[in-house]
């Protein structure tokens, strides 16, 4: 009979009832699934709460993160004080930085939901990823992208292309105002943008850009969560920087791949023309960078801040532009992360040392997913079962 | 499941005590919108309730490690810090009222909420109580809504309000006394209500 009160002082059922919160759903059907009975003290307690509910003034998105942006320039402005020269950004530049900060923080978040999943567990949260990859322009309507590969174009008049439409809007861009761009591409699926510079940039899944609406200063500056690649046009007179939260990149006109998910501890910059110099943020003067010539690969170890250098075959860090993926002998537990970004789909593995086995070929990733999870069991010798929507089970053969 | 996720806290609590901004936007972007709400009911101004978050925060990151609290009572942290600075504030804004009045303040309304399931007859007992808590005591108000809308503990919302712990319990007992007179004779809820209260 004490039924009801256990719930009303549960702090998670509070936060059920109050925020709505995919996981703790997840928890509370499931919960109300093995045990049947307290089915009606549960809908009980939730009316009771639910009178409790106030009507709340929001802090919308944008307001939140000009906040934020104030923050961070107020935070570097003081860090900077002990230094010997200030150097002030401009506000815009902070409100990229503090969108990308945020997004960076988003999906570390996400990503180390994953780090110690059970099964079970995984069950609950998996569907969560299932965001819309949408097109963000500052002060218009957001864009979804429905395809599962999209393509974008900022054309040189200011006009801006998505699939093959004119996109309508105020354009502030073709006003001469600066406005930051973000393209979000969830799990699942790819894009290709044309910037305003000419630049290309093939965006995987899992991945955020932001980028401005046109170029208006002395160096051209993205900032990117995930992985892409870039061919960027040439331009001596205005350097290319691809930002990341660890590190950037200082290109002029070249190709390379960027891979740096906020999930991975492992950022790898892949040449293949031209040259890079990679340097780390928010480092001294005299602090490491690297160059790389092409066919080179450079990685930035997050825990340790350093850098390291090898020679890699180039196409199996660009070939899933074209939809492929190639592999020699490769873990295939990085074989598997790869095919969970880009299907949006988990795996479990019975043990663990299954993801030590080396496979090598090459994976048309435009087929069915079934299709192309047959070809990764074969080459591992392993099976790979459906255990759920989304899941898949690894086990021996 | 709920120490998997104190566990995932706990990651980034480290990271962001190291000095990683990524974690500290996570942060912000977990309470920002918990501490907006509140403080919005504390006082109307929202630039005046952003300007005092923008200085929490700051705060925050830059004495992090000298910061006595842990990832699990950071809410809690920074909604306390976000009354102080705000009362503050306002004391500095608006000296000319009686002490009484500024601490009083405390500003929430209830929605009367429409469900199809409702009947008539509900939906008027909804809207009485929807009522009555607007009528609520500031205090009682604020004991409630650290409570059930922001999930504090006890010994929390005694902390923020500057009462004993008894006297959080008795706030939120009366309010939810008065929500039951209120209801009248509706068996299954005031039978529901009983039973929260005696518990």
């Amino acid at each position: 009979m004490d039924n009801i009160g256990k719930y009303i002082e549960d702090d998670r059922f509070i936060r059920w009832v109050f925020d709505k919160d995919p996981q703790s759903e997840a928890y509370w059907r499931s919960f109300e699934t093995a045990h049947p009975g307290e089915k009606e003290n549960i809908r009980l307690a939730r009316r009771v709460l639910k009178k409790l509910r106030t009507v709340d003034q929001e802090l919308p998105e944008n307001e939140k993160i000009v906040l934020f942006s104030r923050i961070l320039k107020e935070i570097e402005g003081r860090e900077r004080r002990h230094k010997s020269r200030i150097i002030m950004m401009e506000m815009m530049k902070y409100a990229a930085i503090a969108l990308f900060f945020f997004l960076a923080g988003a999906l570390l978040f996400s990503r180390q939901k994953e780090v110690y999943p059970t099964f079970a567990e995984q069950e609950q949260t998996a569907p969560v990823m299932g965001e819309e990859a949408r097109l963000i322009r500052e002060g218009e309507e957001d864009i979804l992208l429905s395809d599962r590969k999209s393509r974008i174009e900022y054309r040189e008049d200011g006009q801006v292309v998505v699939n093959d439409s004119v996109l309508g809007g105020t354009g502030l861009a073709r006003k001469g105002i600066p406005v930051m761009n973000q393209l979000v591409i969830p799990y699942g699926k790819t894009s290709e943008v044309t910037l305003p510079d000419g630049t290309r940039v093939w965006l995987n899944a899992g991945s955020r850009l932001i980028y401005p609406g046109f170029f208006p200063d002395k160096t051209r500056e993205v900032f990117l969560a995930g992985e892409a690649f870039f061919s960027v046009r040439h331009d001596a007179g205005r350097p290319f920087v691809v930002k990341t939260a660890d590190i950037s990149v200082n290109v002029l006109g070249t190709r390379f791949n960027l891979s740096a998910y906020a999930g991975d501890n492992l950022i790898e910059t892949v040449l293949t023309e031209g040259k890079i110099r990679i340097s780390q943020n928010n480092a001294g003067r005299f602090a490491e960078s690297v160059e790389i010539a092409p066919g080179q690969l450079a990685a930035f170890s997050k825990e340790e801040r350093t850098f390291s250098r090898s020679q890699v075959d180039i196409e199996n860090h660009t070939l899933w532009t074209e939809g492929l993926m190639k592999f020699e002998s490769t873990d295939l537990s990085r074989v598997i992360k790869k095919l969970e970004r880009y299907y949006n789909i988990r795996f479990r593995y019975q043990d663990p040392l299954l993801g030590g086995i080396k496979i090598s070929g090459k994976l048309e990733l435009n087929e069915h997913c079934d299709a192309v999870l047959g070809i990764v069991a074969d080459a591992a010798s392993v099976k790979i079962d459906r255990a759920g929507e989304g899941f898949f089970e690894i086990t021996r053969k | 499941m709920a120490e998997k996720d104190n566990s995932h806290q706990q990651v980034i609590w480290d990271q962001f005590l190291s000095g990683n901004k990524e974690a500290f936007a996570a942060l912000y972007n977990l309470h920002a919108e918990a501490m907006f709400r509140y403080g919005t009911k504390l006082c109307s101004d929202r630039e005046l309730v952003k300007d005092a978050m923008q200085e929490i925060f700051i705060e925050v990151f830059l004495k992090r490690h000298r910061l006595k609290t842990t990832a699990g009572h950071f809410r809690y942290y920074l909604l306390l810090a976000l009354k102080r600075s705000v009362i503050k504030k306002l004391e500095s804004g608006r000296r000319q009222l009686p002490r009484e009045e500024k601490e009083r303040y405390f500003e929430v309304s209830y929605s009367i909420e429409k469900s199809i399931i409702d009947q008539e007859e509900e939906a008027e007992r909804n809207r009485k109580v929807a009522e009555l808590l607007n009528t609520l005591p500031a205090g009682q108000k604020e004991a409630l809504y650290l409570r059930f809308n922001e999930a504090l503990d006890y010994p929390e919302i005694a902390e923020i309000l500057h009462i004993t712990v008894e006297s959080v319990r008795k706030q939120v007992y009366r309010a939810l006394t008065s929500i039951r007179e209120k209801w009248g004779t509706s068996p299954p809820l005031a039978w529901i209500l009983t039973l929260f209260l005696s518990w």
